[in-house]
């Protein structure tokens, strides 16, 4: 068996040849690169800044002008007239028919559904009910209807359905489970929120309000 | 009597001055606006070339379309003929989200305002302004009757459009941000059929190979959606198996109508094409500063609704 001058077989030898150089190789390229995901750290700063646009709009903003939002069955008798300029009494995002209105009122719950809780306002003639939505919360309305928050204010569009989305995730997790566990039919309940109407399609019967305020008060 | 004749000479002659002023003033060149569309291939584009087309020259301007048949190289061709030719504006509907960055850029350097209409550009600063329609909000509507129809339980396909496409990714996350929050609803193939019919046929028959037992099909088109449907009647499953899309084509309000398609969102082409000609013409007017987004609402059109809809969404 041939041996060199330091008594290692030449294959022995080559191997670790090999396997040194591999091994340096390997050090070098995981100290060459450093992986981060772009979107992880545009996500970071992306998140915190909804995260506090949708809390300063829900927490201040929203309730200064649901205040002052006007009662559900006057809106809509108002809404049902012809000819009636929905501008007036709702808000608009985007070029096209959908308007966007807030309402503040108290009524009591006429019936408790799977994915809605049917309030009626208001008596005699002058009575109307609303679906108040407790499953499916998910669009625009929380975020549109007070006309505080818009687009050009928030710059990208993924940023703009961000915040409603962090809105609805809100309202689903904080406002409807206490709701849906103590509410029975015959209580009288205080409402705030948002709905939207397609000026195509006029006031129909089955829309659904998204609750932002919603007490049970006796 | 001369007199009388000097006036009339000096009459006509002042006639011809005023007249050839006039020329002049005729002369003006009718400002030119390049329709650079992504295909032409679908005709829900070439209604929105088309009716781009026929607003500009309703305004008196020179209007003419460019295909760009889903081609960023070819789309590239057609900014650098529109700037060497001398174009007044571009209203763009983009092949490639990122990939027509560069081309718009070209036009912009020029001193050539660009208008995007329906697909957008990732870069703001690469456009004017950007007319879209507001596909998210669509899909979260949409997605909120897929989970109401599926009565919060099933298993479904989602076939995606162009994968380089902005519209393809907020249909599809709209749609997920209401359906993942039931989970008894699976997913359980995704696919992309890159907006074309006859690959979503394909596409379909070959996913219900392995999973025969879906409920739905979401699709990001109604190209794909009628593609969807026609694998679905070859296969005799078109009764079991609802098929939802996203535009508000003919055949797609047909379909819904003669109880095929189970849903469509509307948009309104014609509203995205108006905008776009209107800012052309306040950018000829002087206007500098236009809104970087603007959005177009889109509305769900269903069995239950659909006789108020005409495809395409036109008024």
């Amino acid at each position: 068996m041939v041996k060199n001058d330091k008594g290692i077989q030449p294959k022995k030898r080559k191997a670790l040849k090999y396997g040194l150089i591999g091994l340096v190789a390997v050090f070098l390229i995981y100290h060459s690169f450093y992986v981060v995901s772009l979107d992880s750290h545009k996500n970071d700063g992306d998140e915190e800044d909804v995260a506090q646009l949708a809390d300063v709009y829900f927490l201040q903003s929203l309730p200064e002008i649901l205040a002052n939002a006007p009662q559900p069955c006057t809106l809509l008798a108002t809404l049902s007239q012809k000819d009636q300029d929905w501008a007036s009494y709702g808000k608009q995002t985007n070029i096209g028919n959908r308007y966007y209105f807030l309402i503040r009122g108290e009524g009591s719950v006429q019936e408790i559904k799977d994915s809605y809780v049917r309030v009626v306002f208001g008596e005699g003639e002058q009575a109307c009910s609303l679906r108040i939505a407790t499953v499916y919360i998910f669009g625009n309305e929380i975020r549109d209807a007070s006309g505080k928050l818009a687009l050009a204010d928030v710059g990208e569009l993924t940023k703009f359905n961000a915040i409603s989305e962090r809105l609805n995730k809100r309202v689903r997790e904080e406002i409807i489970p206490e709701f849906l566990e103590k509410v029975q039919v015959g209580q009288k309940v205080q409402l705030a929120g948002a709905f939207a109407l397609n000026r195509r399609l006029g006031v129909m019967d089955d829309f659904e309000v998204m609750p932002v305020q919603l007490q049970i008060v006796d | 009597m001369r007199i009388v004749n000097r006036c009339l000479w000096m009459g006509i002659l002042l006639s011809l001055l005023i007249a050839c002023g006039r020329g002049e003033a005729d002369k003006t060149p009718q400002k030119q606006i390049a329709i650079i569309v992504s295909t032409l291939n679908n005709p829900w584009f070439v209604f929105l070339a088309e009716t781009a087309r026929e607003e500009a020259e309703s305004r008196g301007y020179v209007a003419r379309i460019f295909d760009s048949q889903n081609n960023t190289s070819l789309e590239s061709d057609h900014f650098e003929n529109a700037v060497a030719l001398g174009y007044d504006a571009i209203l763009l509907n983009a092949t490639d989200s990122d990939g027509s960055v560069a081309n718009a850029r070209k036009a912009m350097e020029a001193g050539i305002p660009v208008f995007c209409m329906d697909r957008e550009l990732n870069n703001p600063d690469a456009a004017t302004s950007q007319i879209v329609s507001d596909s998210y909000s669509g899909c979260v509507e949409l997605g909120g009757l897929f989970v109401r129809s599926l009565e919060k339980k099933g298993k479904y396909v989602e076939l995606l459009g162009l994968v380089g496409d902005n519209n393809t990714w907020n249909r599809s996350k709209g749609f997920h941000h209401v359906v993942d929050h039931f989970p008894e609803i699976k997913m359980v193939a995704q696919q992309s059929a890159d907006f074309d019919r006859n690959k979503a046929m394909e596409v379909l028959e070959s996913i219900l190979q392995a999973h025969p037992d879906v409920d739905a099909v979401f699709c990001g088109n109604d190209a794909m959606a009628m593609g969807a449907y026609q694998a679905l009647v070859a296969a005799g499953k078109d009764k079991q198996i609802q098929v939802f899309g996203f535009d508000g084509s003919e055949d797609a309000v047909s379909s819904i109508q003669s109880g095929g398609l189970a849903a469509t969102v509307m948009q309104f082409p014609q509203k995205i094409a108006e905008t776009a000609v209107a800012f052309s013409g306040e950018y000829f007017e002087g206007k500098t500063s236009f809104p970087p987004k603007t959005l177009v609402d889109v509305e769900l059109v269903t069995p239950a609704n659909v006789s108020i809809y005409s495809s395409y969404g036109k008024e």
